[in-house]
């Protein structure tokens, strides 16, 4: 068997000021040219290991580590970061954080000239890392006017041009919409595929480990409790699903049909099961209709929100907004989807009056909000911002969450209650002294959300509630957001994940180039395969797999779903 | 930052990088060697009509404006009353007294107060417009590049400084961004007194602060990864080309700034 490229040996690391070993009893060996995801839980361990492997840890981050690491021969606690940086590259999650160029080409240059290569080798990297990857149209662009996924793209760039046998992602897409995160995976396994370099990936979207993996490890709780082949992995349904892990539709679906005895065993994408069912002998076309009788029942409360023909630009750029009239009635739990810079954002935002679009009327529970500031508004209609840290200001998670009543002049006593409730229901009552800062991604967005619900307004607005947090994080966002909509709270969010969309909200509004292309019940937009296409939005796998089904409805909405549909089509047929 | 650059076609975009950087070295010597208002006054219009040529945004530097010119009262105010008539040089001027505030010839007005007061408040809108249209015009980058070829410049001076044109509008973002968040938490930002409203500043300086923080922390993460500290001296020197006719540029204006110096010394310019 080969030599390994990474041999890890019983690693523990235990952070300066803690008395938890953030990673226990590692031992893993990574081969030349393979593609390994590590995935887990938020707080598994998965960053620390990764700053293990090219020395950050021990020799930047203080701690204590015990065992040993050697990569490509190097032993990592002997070599100082920068001596490792030509074998070992490490891409980081917030691509913002590692551009530092103000012009791509100046940041992709920055390793190697760090490295100490003279101008013609730098230059002759500058243009491998931008040819191969794609991205040399980018070269004179600032990085700030990059979207997400470009940003990204070149952070890599930088990495790569460094050429390292092995480069190191962790969470590389967690902050982008679905066109970067397409965007970036395919920068990747090409590394990986065509340039023959060592992945090793950190990343909770199990659509696409599953689709890119040679080998999978599972972390939990700093341990390595499940390693194998994609396909070994995938299998064990209920041991991810416990470890709070989301199984892909497709994987989900394929191991009961396999279960029953229709396939022989799991295809490990969406497409390649499809194939397969396609195959099957003797099915005939007699769709059945899912029954979704509560999801269909249309709201019949009053309107709540009120935008008429809102047009709004940005200074000099084409309209954000070009004419759009949208109504959301109470009680609405809505999902307004669509690619980054679509409008959602802009339209959000013009409701609650921190942008003043410049023609148009919106009605916020019967009142025209231009007379009203935003402060004001936030009495009826509260705004949760994609990032936490942008929307906690005091100093402990009981403040923070009167922070919102106290300026709306309500007294303390009559919050009380209230504030009570919601420290239970975001699961913060043992922190309610704790400096938010303390608190995890997941927990700090929880926070903010909770802040905005104790001021008890009737519509609450988040955009993107799940991005960057870990399934069992997104399910208890989710939940939470459920609970109040079933309060009679008007709930409307800004998401990529089609997957919750169908799972929680009853109306789905696409938006395309500032303007609204669908608006309905996710199970009558999801049909609308040709539209969604145009503006860039793909239904989840299950949808995907029932709609190239000929005897399959083309509406079908969850795994459940699909599954009851094909079992009655298989014992009609 | 008082304006970003724009890239636009403009003759003063057009200028060599380094020529418009000596313009704006000779306007600071200016500045400093100059006192007489005439001379400051006519400077400060070719700057104004250069950046109305180079369609600068003025209105990106209004806020900056408004300040000035309470600045420029005050101290116009101040050197009238308090001038220090050494500083002068021409005897009747520092002689006039303008006129009296206060009975019996007290709280004395002098002309050279004024004059100087003036020249100061001039000399701050000079070198704030030359630095500001050289920021619109020449690219950071060039900036950037021109210290990294500085042979005392180290590569950490060049990378403070690039890092920060960078991540000036990352924090000025999430400074928006909180102050639009404690809006939608129902905090009237703008209403209130002085002292109210510094308070809830407050409440944005300290989040801001600690994001900025993190920033930093992830910085020095990324920079350890990507082999910064492996080598003293970057040996990636971009091979410079200037023409001929921009060093004759150049030449022409550190003559210039000589002159000015030489002439200066002589009392031309000087009140």
């Amino acid at each position: 068997m080969a030599e390994p490229i990474i041999k890890i040996e019983n690693v523990n690391f235990v952070y300066e000021g803690s008395r938890r070993r953030a990673i226990a009893d590692i031992g893993l060996d990574v081969y030349k040219g393979e593609f390994l995801v590590v995935t887990g839980p938020t707080g598994a361990g998965k960053s620390t290991l990764c700053q293990c492997l090219n020395g950050i840890i021990p020799h930047f981050t203080k701690g204590v580590m015990t065992g040993s690491i050697n990569v490509v021969g190097m032993d990592t606690r002997e070599h100082p970061v920068y001596e490792m940086a030509p074998h070992i590259g490490l891409v980081f999650q917030d691509a913002d954080a590692q551009l530092f160029g103000m012009t791509v080409e100046e940041d992709i240059v920055f390793g190697p000239s760090n490295l100490g290569y003279d101008y013609e080798e730098c230059m002759r990297r500058i243009e491998k890392a931008l040819g191969d990857l794609n991205i040399e149209a980018l070269r004179e662009r600032k990085p700030q006017e990059l979207s997400g996924g470009q940003k990204q793209s070149v952070a890599i760039g930088g990495v790569y041009a460094m050429l390292p046998e092995i480069i190191i992602f962790d969470e590389p897409t967690s902050m982008l919409d679905p066109w970067g995160k397409q965007n970036v995976f395919s920068i990747i396994k090409d590394i990986n595929k065509v340039y023959g370099i060592t992945i090793v990936l950190v990343e909770h979207e199990m659509n696409h480990i599953a689709k890119y993996a040679d080998r999978v490890c599972v972390m939990d709780r700093g341990k390595i409790v499940l390693c194998g082949t994609t396909e070994e992995v995938f299998q064990q349904t209920d041991r991810l699903r416990e470890l709070g892990m989301n199984v892909p539709q497709s994987i989900e679906i394929g191991n009961l049909l396999k279960r029953d005895g229709v396939i022989g065993r799991v295809p490990l994408s969406a497409d390649a099961l499809i194939a397969e069912l396609k195959a099957l002998p003797g099915l005939p076309k007699t769709p059945c209709a899912a029954d979704d009788a509560a999801r269909r029942q249309e709201a019949e409360a009053g309107p709540v929100v009120e935008a008429e023909h809102l047009v709004f630009s940005y200074l000099g750029e084409t309209n954000q907004l070009d004419d759009v009239s949208v109504t959301f009635r109470k009680g609405d739990f809505t999902a307004v989807i669509g690619q980054n810079g679509a409008g959602k954002t802009t339209l959000m935002r013009s409701i609650i009056g921190l942008l003043k679009p410049q023609s148009g009327k919106i009605l916020v529970c019967g009142n025209n909000i231009t007379e009203k500031t935003v402060a004001e508004l936030s009495a009826d209609i509260g705004y949760v911002f994609q990032n936490p840290d942008e929307q906690i200001f005091t100093d402990s998670v009981l403040d923070e969450l009167y922070f919102g009543p106290d300026n709306l002049g309500r007294d303390r006593e009559k919050s009380k209650a209230l504030v009570n409730e919601v420290l239970g229901d975001v699961g913060l009552e043992r922190y309610e002294n704790t400096w938010p800062k303390y608190l995890s991604k997941g927990e700090r967005q929880r926070l903010s959300m909770g802040a905005i619900i104790t001021m008890d307004p009737e519509v609450v607005i988040v955009d993107e509630p799940t991005t960057g947090q870990d399934w069992r994080e997104t399910l208890w966002i989710m939940d939470l957001l459920k609970k109040l909509n079933d309060r009679g709270k008007t709930v409307l969010i800004i998401t990529h994940n089609m997957e919750i969309v169908c799972r929680y909200c009853n109306r789905v509004v696409v938006m395309r180039g500032g303007n609204i292309l669908l608006d309905g019940a996710p199970r009558d937009v999801f049909t609308e395969v040709e539209t969604l296409k145009t503006a860039y939005v793909e239904p989840t796998d299950i949808t995907r797999i029932a709609q190239a089904l000929p005897y399959m409805p083309d509406n079908i909405l969850s795994v459940q779903e699909f599954y009851d549909c094909f079992t009655a089509i298989r014992k009609g047929a | 930052m008082l304006v970003d650059y724009r890239k636009l076609d403009t003759w003063v975009h057009r200028l060599n990088p380094k020529v418009s950087m000596l313009v704006v070295l000779f306007v600071i010597v200016a500045s400093i060697v100059w006192t007489n208002v005439l001379f400051l006054a006519a400077l400060t219009l070719v700057l104004y009509l250069v950046g109305v040529s180079c369609r600068f945004p003025w209105k990106q530097i209004a806020w900056f404006l408004k300040f000035a010119l309470f600045a420029s009262i005050l101290i116009l105010i101040i050197q009238a009353f308090t001038i220090d008539q050494s500083l002068i040089e021409t005897e009747w001027i520092r002689e006039t007294v303008l006129f009296y505030v206060l009975p019996n010839h007290k709280g004395a007005v002098m002309l050279g107060g004024l004059l100087y007061g003036l020249a100061a408040s001039l000399k701050i809108y000079m070198v704030v417009f030359a630095i500001a249209i050289l920021g619109y015009s020449v690219p950071p980058t060039e900036f950037v590049r021109g210290l990294g070829k500085l042979p005392f410049a180290s590569k950490q001076l060049t990378f403070i400084f690039s890092t920060a044109w960078r991540f000036i509008p990352i924090i000025r973002g999430q400074a928006l961004n909180l102050m639009n968040a404690q809006k939608t938490r129902g905090m009237e930002l703008e209403k209130g007194k002085l002292g109210e409203k510094l308070k809830k500043m407050m409440r944005i300086v300290t989040p801001l602060l600690s994001n900025s923080l993190e920033i930093g922390s992830d910085i020095a993460l990324t920079m350890e990864a990507r082999g910064f500290g492996a080598t003293k001296k970057s040996k990636f020197v971009r091979p410079g080309k200037t023409s001929p006719g921009a060093i004759v540029a150049c030449v022409a204006v550190l003559l210039l700034i000589a002159a000015l110096i030489y002439t200066s010394a002589l009392g031309i310019g000087v009140m």
